[in-house]
């Protein structure tokens, strides 16, 4: 039997955070449909592949939480008939502060959800206003509560840094808050101003500034110093946590391990292919439409892929085979001080994370060389 | 004077840019039958891409029109399209010589313009009879009666009969044709003298060679007849003349007044300059036809392939611009930033645009081109003197005891409103104010400016400052004494040769400045930090510096990012191949591009 992870996408959130670029839809209506189409999604891909054994399952959004907690039933019964999901099996649900109730955690427990994921991205409500998000303090107190209450342990907060007018001291504020409310994993996103977003406007009008490079990095800098002595280790150039606490889902997709995706733009990769799902509510919510954006990776592809996925990695490149191929390309780099090697893997330095593409390409460079 | 020479009008167009020039050219075009109607396309005689989308005239052109006048009798029209920019102020004057009528054409809702008057003066200069044409009476804005009186008050020229049309809807075109054929002079010329023939321009036919481009003064020429070029010297035997309808149609022989085309298997167009006489080998005339002056390149630059690999490629695709372009000068140079391209000589910056775009497009060309540099005259404490187009070839300092540098005398008309501001802007320009005129409502500004501070923005500078009244026009006036520098730009400690420039030691620092900022916006950030440098003489004067971070790392990434981010970095990978490597510096084409768009402030 082999393996595969299962990603399910909810596409839909109840307002548009300023800043985000993603799918997802206001439309919450349409969810009911949506749930239908998963599930029937599901069933095909199970009859049509051989039994496939799931290490992790991760419900992402949007904002998976606006869920009825019978539709969270129904996915999850769909998954356990059509897949073979690990006793031990990661399963994470992302939810925002603010949508969660005690009913729907109380599905997801029975679902056998093991993993929460919020998107708290900051403590401070002024912070919070700049980036559009509807939650307030309580909401996200409220919600750490509940989830002791239920026995969620293993839980995650989105956070972001960088922000217009956002200090390192407030930073540090969110992330206290976050470990004093017993988040066992944190992630830490450097805020990206996407063309055609509300932020991208107010930043445009000069109703907001955005942080230079320089004092973007700092933060960075010193809030990987910070996570480091509470306890948060590194494991990923933007994700923190306790020992072992590191999220398995994830690592499915640095370490190009197989997944597939449900869902409207969900993406999926199998083998030598990676497609992704219909971007349209509608083509996917009807069915109509077949895989998109579909590729066949070849050999010369997944290893530059590996190579992108790995360095972002603490554990860096690992492939050995791979390793030798680039050496006389890694060797200024960790001449330079960019890499270093730890035992026979080969990874980035500080000073090498802050110039991580210039590196991914300059070894892609040396693998084209080669061909 | 024979009949047949009676019934020949040559003469061109002169006007202000969108005045209605090729429209007009268009509409006699169609009128008198040359093209059907629903083969026209706009502005038929600019028949370059270039030439239609900018709206100038780069090269001139002539075409040959059939017109039955009023009169009864049948005209032979022939219509000598000119460039219309100092830069092809001498193709212009030749093209002019060719003529013996110009028609002025003014819009009836503008007036005269800066321009206008200048095309005037230049109509003047060679005994032209000048026909006021009054165009966009259709307009609701149009005021032919004021424009008119207008043309009688500033330039001095009857208008009484003067046409008033719409070349745009085709209105009265009638009356312009009746106009060339009643008020243009007939050519004159003694079929039995010497031949004389003007060159006016030449065009390279892949099949025929370099065909010239002539208006016969007199003296006749046909097949057969070996022809003597009396400036170059060349002798050809002629294969074929004809005339342009507007195609190459070929005729028995060309006789005193007519304008057409003779084609003598030249194999390089360096043989045929502007304003050459064509002569008769077997029975030369005594004397060659005045105004000759061979081409001069101006502006010098250096002009690199994108993409290193295809250096051919330019060399051939020059080779053949310069096919039809005498003026264009080039040979090979090598630049340690660069690598392997050429050095090439233009007229001007429009002339130098021109080629640059035309190598892009006609080629297919990606192209880095260094920043424009004059002819330098170098006195070396050796006694020696050299010149220098290229800052690189420059002696060292030591050896130097003296630099002179061109200088040119320049006419600018503007309206009065705008005199402070161009004579602010030419004083900026190291300008030396000579005397100005006023011609009416406008004034003639009379300045000795140095050519290198023209090459760069200056003549925008002006257009923009007059907001597109004023017309500028200059000719070479000497070489002048001058405390030049040269100017060097340091990347991360080593200077980088294609972007050395000669200035004045006035404007060094400001220049200095404003390159370093330039590249420093320009340059990308790379894994080191990159200083850069403007020194003089190892002298640094100012300094930026590229910082060696970014923050794109920090976009997530997770199942279905890879795709897109795999995108992003193969275009970043596929970005560096077009970057020059100069030492651990990756410079991109932009780079070179950003140091040319400078100006001192």
């Amino acid at each position: 039997m082999s393996d595969a992870s299962v990603y399910v996408h909810i596409p839909f959130c109840k307002s548009r955070c300023a800043y985000c670029d993603f799918t997802s839809f206001t439309s919450i209506g349409m969810i009911s449909d949506y749930t239908s189409a998963l599930i029937r999604e599901i069933k095909k891909a199970s009859e049509t592949q051989s039994r496939l054994r799931v290490p992790t399952v991760f419900i992402g959004g949007g904002t998976p939480s606006l869920l009825l907690p019978e539709q969270l039933i129904q996915i999850f019964e769909a998954l356990r008939s059509g897949f073979e999901i690990d006793e031990n099996a990661e399963i994470t649900i992302e939810a925002n502060p603010g949508t969660l109730s005690e009913s729907f955690l109380k599905a997801a427990k029975d679902c056998g959800v093991n993993r929460i994921s919020m998107g708290v991205q900051a403590w401070q409500p002024r912070l919070l206003e700049i980036l559009g998000r509807i939650h307030r303090q309580k909401e996200v107190t409220e919600s750490a509560d509940l989830l002791s209450k239920l026995g969620f342990d293993n839980w995650n907060a989105d956070l972001m840094m960088g922000l217009p007018t956002q200090t390192t001291d407030e930073l540090f504020e969110s992330i206290d808050v976050m470990k004093t409310l017993g988040a066992k994993h944190l992630s830490c996103y450097s805020l990206i101003l996407e063309d055609g977003t509300r932020l991208f406007g107010d930043v445009r009008s000069g109703k907001y500034r955005m942080q230079t490079d320089e004092q973007d990095r700092e933060m960075y800098r010193s809030m990987t110093e910070y996570m480091g002595k509470l306890g948060y280790h590194q494991y990923e150039i933007s994700n923190f946590a306790y020992p072992d606490m590191e999220c398995r889902h994830n690592l499915i997709y640095w370490r190009r391990k197989p997944y597939i995706g449900f869902g409207c733009a969900a993406a999926s990769q199998v083998g030598n292919r990676r497609y992704k799902n219909t971007a349209s509510l509608a083509d996917y919510i009807s069915g109509v439409s077949a895989h998109c954006e579909e590729e066949t990776i070849s050999v010369r592809e997944a290893e530059k892929e590996t190579v992108m996925l790995s360095l972002r990695l603490r554990e860096g490149i690992t492939d050995e085979k791979l390793l030798k191929k680039l050496a006389p390309y890694t060797k200024p780099l960790t001449d330079g001080g960019f890499m270093e090697h730890s035992g026979k893997a080969l990874r980035l330095t500080k000073t090498g994370m802050d110039v991580m593409d210039e590196i991914i390409v300059r070894l892609w460079e040396g693998l084209d060389a080669i061909s | 004077m024979s009949e047949r020479m009676d019934r020949i009008r040559n003469f061109c167009i002169i006007a202000h840019i969108d005045h209605g020039k090729s429209t007009l050219a268009d509409r006699l075009l169609e009128k008198t039958g040359v093209f059907q109607k629903r083969e026209m396309v706009e502005q038929i005689l600019d028949s370059m891409e270039l030439e239609r989308e900018r709206g100038i005239t780069i090269k001139s052109k002539a075409v040959r029109m059939k017109y039955t006048a009023k009169d009864g009798n049948e005209y032979i029209l022939n219509l000598i399209d000119t460039p219309g920019h100092v830069d092809f102020a001498y193709e212009v004057s030749r093209a002019l010589a060719a003529c013996e009528g110009a028609l002025l054409v003014v819009d009836a809702t503008q007036g005269v313009e800066a321009q206008t008057l200048a095309n005037v003066y230049m109509a003047f200069d060679h005994d032209l009879e000048t026909v006021p044409v009054i165009n966009k009476i259709d307009l609701p804005s149009a005021q032919p009666d004021v424009v008119k009186k207008e043309i009688e008050d500033v330039i001095g020229i009857d208008t009484e009969d003067a046409p008033c049309i719409s070349a745009k809807n085709g209105i009265n075109i009638e009356d312009v044709l009746e106009a060339v054929v009643k008020r243009v002079p007939a050519p004159k010329g003694d079929a039995d003298k010497p031949l004389q023939a003007l060159i006016f321009d030449a065009n390279y036919d892949n099949y025929r060679g370099a065909i010239c481009y002539v208006r016969i003064m007199q003296g006749t020429i046909k097949a057969g007849t070996r022809m003597h070029l009396m400036a170059t010297g060349g002798e050809f035997d002629v294969v074929e003349v004809g005339y342009f309808e507007p195609g190459y149609v070929p005729c028995e022989e060309l006789r005193p007044g007519d304008v057409g085309y003779i084609a003598a298997s030249i194999k390089d167009v360096r043989d045929t300059r502007v304003g050459d006489t064509i002569t008769d080998a077997a029975a030369p005339a005594s004397e060659p036809l005045p105004g000759y002056r061979p081409a001069v390149p101006m502006v010098f630059c250096g002009i690199y392939p994108a993409d290193g690999a295809r250096y051919d490629d330019l060399h051939d695709a020059l080779d053949k611009l310069h096919m039809n372009d005498a003026s264009l000068s080039f040979e090979p140079e090598t630049s340690a930033a660069l690598g392997y391209g050429f050095r090439c000589g233009f007229l001007g910056l429009l002339h130098m645009e021109i080629i640059q775009e035309r190598l892009e497009r006609e080629f297919d060309l990606d192209l880095v081109t260094t920043a424009p540099s004059v002819v330098y005259h170098i006195k070396k404490a050796n006694g020696e003197e050299v010149s220098v187009d290229n800052p690189s070839n420059l002696p060292p300092i030591g050896e130097i005891i003296g630099m002179e540098e061109p200088f040119v005398h320049a006419e600018i008309y503007t309206p009065k409103d705008s005199v402070g501001t161009l004579m602010e802007l030419c004083k900026d320009k190291r300008g030396t104010f000579i005397d100005m005129q006023y011609e009416g409502s406008r004034v003639k500004l009379n300045y000795e400016l140095p050519l290198n501070e023209i090459i760069f923005d200056f003549f925008d500078q002006v257009k923009s400052r007059s907001r597109g009244y004023a017309s500028f026009d200059y000719e070479l006036n000497g070489y002048q004494e001058s405390d030049l520098v040269k100017l060097d730009i340091l990347l991360n400690g080593d200077v980088c040769d294609a972007f050395s420039l000669i200035v004045h030691r006035d404007k060094a620092y400001a220049r200095g400045r404003g390159i370093c900022e330039k590249l420093k916006d320009a340059i990308p950030r790379q894994l080191f930090e990159i200083p850069i440098q403007a020194a003089i003489g190892g002298k640094v004067i100012a300094r930026e510096t590229v910082k060696a971070v970014r923050k794109d790392v920090l976009a997530k990434c997770y199942g279905g990012d890879i795709t897109r981010k795999k995108k992003l970095l193969e275009k970043q990978k596929e970005g560096k191949k077009r970057m020059r490597q100069f030492g651990t510096v990756e410079l991109p084409s932009e780079a070179f591009m950003a140091v040319l768009k400078i100006s001192d402030e």
